[in-house]
């Protein structure tokens, strides 16, 4: 038993926790103001925005697009299928071998 | 006799629906799967390379459940960092998931309180995803279906960290097989599918363009993680503001 790897697990389960669970249960109990449920439909949307970029662009706190060039490549592909299909399995899986086939190719 | 019966038999519809919402759930997490298996995986092999054991590697996705704050708690314990420095940037990384939960509340209406504790226990990026869109198209989510999705996603990330602990030192690099973009490819599937259904698409493409220019810009300033929060609550602002 490591003390000092389980003092970080346990108490980075305790401060994880709290945020994930005090707006659902606070929130669902009181009506909110129309802007504020406005904003809140367009997280997803900003979320999701930022950690695709950060996936793409950063690299080690940088901002780099040749870094993950190929990656950019294989965008292209994952998106358009996104875009005509709708189907996430299909859009994975576009994106996988389009990452390896350039990998393999450059 | 006749009321118990009929209550008998309501209690089995109950029961019916009930199984059936939570395998639905099952069925819409599938797709998500690959995405987070591959990372799982990935962060199994780091945990180990960092110098967990089997037992720290999986007990951090079963009490952390967050991938991004594996790693990095993982590679600080490796640099022997403070256990409040540590805990301090969980806390930091994980903080998105404030606006997650907060997003999700309006589709949790009416429910008791340790349901939606359940629900928020469990919630994680992929999970949240696929509940906002669920919430998008039916105005309301049911409990059942959110834990069938919550709990396979739980149990894959815990079997992928401990594969990945195991297998890591066979495999020499799982890059080569493109599976580390499969988290990025889930991320778009999921953003467009967010996108199509719901809001104007002159409209989706501001706010994502301001997020992804608010990002580059914070992260010259903040790190990568207090960098999303920032240009997440800007971009989802500038959403209010504009007009349709």
């Amino acid at each position: 038993m490591n003390f000092y790897v389980w003092s970080v697990i346990i108490g980075g389960c305790i401060v994880t926790v709290f945020p994930r669970v005090l707006p659902i249960t606070i929130l669902s109990k009181i009506k909110l103001n129309k802007k504020v449920e406005e904003f809140l439909t367009y997280i997803p949307i900003s979320i999701l925005a930022a950690l695709i970029a950060v996936e793409l662009f950063i690299v080690d706190n940088k901002f780099s697009i040749q870094g993950n060039f190929l990656e950019l490549l294989a965008t292209i592909p994952t998106v358009v299928v996104a875009f005509k299909k709708n189907n996430l399995l299909l859009t994975v899986v576009v994106g996988i071998v389009s990452v390896a086939i350039l990998r393999f190719t450059f | 006799m006749e009321t118990e019966e009929e209550s008998n038999s309501s209690i089995n519809i109950q029961n019916k629906t009930n199984t059936y919402y939570f395998i639905q759930g099952v069925k819409d997490c599938i797709p998500t799967i690959f995405g987070y298996l591959s990372i799982g995986f990935a962060c199994g092999i780091l945990s180990k390379s960092c110098g967990l054991t089997f037992i720290e590697a999986v007990g951090m996705s079963i009490f952390l459940y967050a991938g991004s704050a594996q790693f990095i708690a993982s590679s600080m314990i490796l640099s022997n960092a403070s256990i409040a420095s540590i805990i301090l940037s969980i806390f930091f990384v994980n903080f998105r998931h404030l606006f997650m939960s907060a997003s999700l509340a309006p589709y949790f209406k009416g429910n008791s309180l340790l349901k939606n504790i359940s629900i928020g226990i469990l919630l994680t990026d992929e999970t949240f995803l696929v509940a906002a869109a669920e919430g998008f198209n039916k105005k309301k989510i049911n409990y059942f279906w959110m834990m069938g999705l919550n709990i396979v996603a739980y149990i894959n990330w815990i079997l992928a960290t401990g594969i990945g602990v195991l297998l890591g030192s066979i495999i020499p690099d799982y890059k080569v097989f493109g599976l580390d973009f499969a988290l990025t490819a889930m991320f778009i599937g999921l953003l467009i599918s967010a996108v199509k259904g719901n809001i104007k698409l002159n409209k989706a493409i501001i706010i994502i363009i301001t997020t992804i220019i608010v990002l580059i810009i914070s992260i010259q300033i903040v790190s990568t993680s207090a960098g999303v929060i920032i240009a997440a609550v800007i971009g989802s602002l500038i959403g209010v503001v504009i007009k349709e």
